[in-house]
């Protein structure tokens, strides 16, 4: 999907608790939670996980795209720029719709298998000294990934002129493996020297890399004309994905585990199941000049999360090795009622398009807890001091956590547009909303494009957006136990109206504001075409999580305040400003050489820089020697630094009778893992990924296609084992092309 | 446009690269017209019938066939 969009991003990390499943996309170097998706026009539901962890997006909860399979899609349209105005909360850097498939006939299915065939190198450590075994090998051999989906659509005739769209596909994937060699001691000494087992162990431990995962799908999109010419429409969705995903490995000799269990140490699984659901129905007509369009869109995704191959260490040997941790449901309905007509006004030259609509909308989350034996202690001392509670690597939720919460939204905008003389084409739009939780806000747009000749015009935007805090970031709650000095402090996520978060300076959660600004330029000199836009995004008060406060001096002040036995915590807040700039370049110049075939060239080229102008601050914390930090360098640099400054991709597509090709280079500037210390920052160097596929149609319905992603089997830097002290992880996350080396695939594709 | 985007030599730089890049095999050339330039978008504007390099702000268009051959994995 990145190549005619040049500022479009999938970040791709790893070892991040279920977030690795989720495909979230970021536009113009923004969070995956400010653009917007739509299907149909029509808002989407986000996932019901807010990410957590440190990779790109930390703190939002994005509208997860892996549950749209690509056998129903259209084509997907892909706005950049801010529509907040036209189309509510999160549109600040852009719109994704999603277009569905309206075929009234025809049908394809599709089966691909696909896996990873790639050689990486690794930087092992962390031998003791006179250690029996290692160095262990710097490079290594992988096969793995493999991926099988079988997919297919249908269209089917529902009376004269309506359409039923069928699609189905069903996935399996995988996992890769792109672990260190592990030359850490891992068994404790017998007797003085080092255990025989040390070895024999298998020191690929990990699983970094991309996770297990089987998921099925089924899409239906409906539509017809009524006799008296209203429109009906609905679609609807289900997907079922369950995903494994691993934590750090977990030593033999380490206190988190119970020898009696897994004498070699345990890979900690996440085992999570989510349950993606839409429906959606609307009817268009007309009364009088006005085309009138009325649907309500449900929509659901709920994430339960297993944890398997753990232990609970406070159980000692009779702990169970696999958990209900709990998990989280997110709702969304979406009422819209539309109106749209033109009126004829004198002086202008063309008729004045007139937009009226008003959308309500009630949101819903919901965390459910886990069994007990998830996050509690059953006791077990280990060196006379309590063993760690909960289920290592995903504690379970607390039934303390667990929460049902919901908020409505009314929102009412009109939007006008005209071509005021032939060369200028002018629009407005004003929406206003209403929050239940944390009030109103109201956005403008004008945007205006002046066509100086057929072949140059000019576009321009100045607007204002928003986004309102999600209920995710809301209402997430989670805790662990931490035992200081034999003493049990709970380490909260908090929510930020909860006391002890209201003690640490936590206010309720308001909308982030964004103003933007962008110009550019359209020219064509057919058959070739450019665009050119820059864009500067000023975000205010974005919502970020905090750091995790658990100093002594942040522990001492709450325990004064009251609550006994909280150690601290992080929540979410106001108060990052940053400043985006950017400019996106487009070029495409299809090109017939005849008997030669035809060719489609593409060029696209973003650069984004992106400043953090102010970071939050409370004058609880300020007041503590030594005060904490509330949002630090590794979260600033990650929205600063942590996605592409610059990314060229250059494609071409070739098709001649049966054959095609399509030939792409993807260049992604520097990006920048930042370090607690400047001294642990690490730079990913510029890298190039080059993908190919080639296609051959055998009959009129048979085609095959084999190709490979990542040709020349690219990896960011092997971190230093000073940043990768369990070798667990080789990579960085903030690779934008992630870390998992060549893919190769074939496809065979049966129309009917 | 208080504070008007101000491109750095870099941006320049880029620019003009692609511009040249793009535009050196066009000079010998016949008119097929993009698909994609020609089709008819409903982001960012509610007006029907506007395509997608007539519109006032920058709107892209992934089709099915991208879509499949872009993204094996996904």
């Amino acid at each position: 999907m990145s190549v005619a969009l040049p500022s479009l991003n999938f970040p791709r990390p790893a070892l991040t608790d279920g977030t690795d499943t989720i495909r979230p996309a970021t536009l113009r170097g923004m969070a995956p939670d400010q653009s917007l998706v739509l299907v149909n026009s029509k808002r989407r539901h986000t996932s019901s996980l807010v990410n957590l962890n440190g990779s790109i997006g930390r703190g939002s909860a994005a509208v997860d795209l892996n549950t749209i399979p690509t056998a129903m899609v259209k084509n997907i349209e892909v706005l950049r720029d801010g529509a907040a105005a036209q189309y509510g909360s999160d549109a600040i850097s852009g719109v994704v719709n999603v277009r569905l498939r309206t075929d009234r006939d025809g049908g394809e299915g599709t089966f691909t298998f696909g896996e990873r065939k790639t050689d990486y190198s690794m930087l092992n450590g962390g031998a003791p000294a006179g250690a029996t075994w290692g160095p262990g090998p710097s490079s290594r051999s992988r096969t793995d990934g493999q991926v099988r989906t079988l997919s297919a659509w249908k269209g089917l005739p529902w009376g004269d002129s309506g359409y039923v769209t069928i699609a189905a596909e069903a996935k399996s994937q995988e996992h890769t493996e792109r672990s260190g060699y592990d030359l850490r001691q891992q068994y404790a000494r017998v007797n003085g020297a080092f255990d025989p087992r040390e070895q024999t162990i298998n020191r690929y431990n990990a699983w970094y890399g991309e996770p297990e995962m089987k998921q099925k799908t089924v899409f239906v999109n409906a539509g017809n004309t009524l006799a008296g010419g209203a429109k009906v429409y609905g679609w609807s969705s289900y997907q079922l994905r369950d995903a494994l995903s691993a934590g750090y490995f977990r030593l033999p000799q380490d206190v988190r585990n119970v020898q009696a269990i897994y004498p070699d140490g345990f890979l900690p699984i996440i085992a999570s199941t989510v349950e993606d659901f839409s429906a959606a129905a609307g009817v268009s007509w007309s009364v009088g000049d006005w085309d009138l369009d009325t649907s309500l869109v449900y929509g659901q995704n709920r994430m339960n999360y297993d944890v398997v191959n753990t232990l609970n260490a406070s159980y000692g040997a009779a702990s169970k090795t696999s958990f209900d941790a709990g998990g989280f449901t997110y709702k969304q309905l979406v009422y819209n009622l539309t109106g749209v007509r033109k009126f004829d006004i004198g002086g202008l030259a063309s008729p004045l398009n007139v937009a009226l609509g008003t959308e309500a909308r009630r949101e819903g989350y919901e965390l459910h807890a886990g069994e007990p034996t998830s996050w509690n202690n059953g006791g077990v001392l280990v060196n006379g001091l309590p063993a760690a509670s909960g289920a290592q690597v995903f504690p379970g939720f607390r039934p303390a956590n667990a929460s049902d919460t919901s908020r409505t939204a009314i929102g009412v905008f009109a939007d006008v547009e005209a071509n005021i003389t032939d060369k200028l084409l002018a629009s407005a739009a004003v929406r206003g909303e209403h929050y239940n939780d944390f009030g109103g806000n109201v956005s403008g747009k004008l945007a205006a494009r002046y066509d100086f000749a057929k072949q140059f015009a000019l576009r321009g935007s100045a607007q204002n957006g928003f986004r309102a805090p999600s209920l995710q970031q809301q209402n997430f709650t989670s805790t662990s136990t931490n035992f200081i000095n034999g003493i049990p402090y709970e380490i909260t996520t908090f929510k930020p109206l909860d006391p002890v978060a209201v003690a640490l300076g936590a206010q309720p959660l308001k909308a982030e504001k964004s103003t933007n600004y962008s110009l550019g330029a359209v020219m064509r000199f057919a058959p070739l075409s450019i665009t050119v836009d820059a864009y500067r995004i000023k975000v205010r008060d974005r919502i970020v999580l905090s750091e995790n406060l658990t100093s002594t001096a942040v522990r001492d002040y709450i325990v004064r305040q009251g609550f006994a036995g909280v150690g601290g915590g992080r929540f979410f807040i106001n108060g990052v400003d940053t400043t985006t700039k950017g400019l996106d370049i487009v070029a495409n110049l299809p090109w017939n050489a005849g008997a030669a075939g035809r060719f489609d060239f593409t060029l696209a080229g973003n650069v984004n820089k992106t400043e953090v102008t102010r970071v939050p601050t409370t004058a609880q914390l300020a007041a503590l020697n030594p005060a904490p930090i509330l949002f630090d360098r590794v979260n600033v640099l990650t929205l600063e630094q942590g996605q592409p400054k610059n990314k060229i991709t250059a494609s071409a597509n070739w098709k001649l009778n049966q054959w095609g090709v399509t030939a792409r280079a993807t260049r992604y500037g520097k990006v920048l893992s930042p370090g607690t210390t400047e001294a642990n920052d690490f730079w990913i160097n510029e890298h190039t990924i080059v993908d190919l596929e080639g296609r051959i149609a055998l009959t009129k319905k048979l085609s095959l296609a084999i190709g490979a992603d990542n040709v020349f089997d690219q990896y960011s830097e092997t971190l230093p084992f000073t940043l990768n002290t369990t070798n667990n992880t080789p990579f960085s996350n903030y690779a934008p092309f992630g870390s998992s080396g060549r893919y190769i695939y074939a496809r065979a594709s049966y129309s009917f | 446009m208080q504070q008007r985007f101000a491109p750095t030599p870099t941006v320049l730089a880029l620019t003009i690269a692609a511009l040249c890049a793009a535009m050196a095999p066009a000079q010998a050339q016949e008119a097929t017209g993009g698909e994609s330039a020609s089709t008819v978008v409903v982001t960012g504007t509610r007006v029907a019938n506007r395509s997608a390099l007539d519109t006032a702000s920058p709107v892209d268009i992934i089709s099915a066939d991208t879509l499949k051959s872009t993204a094996p994995r996904s």
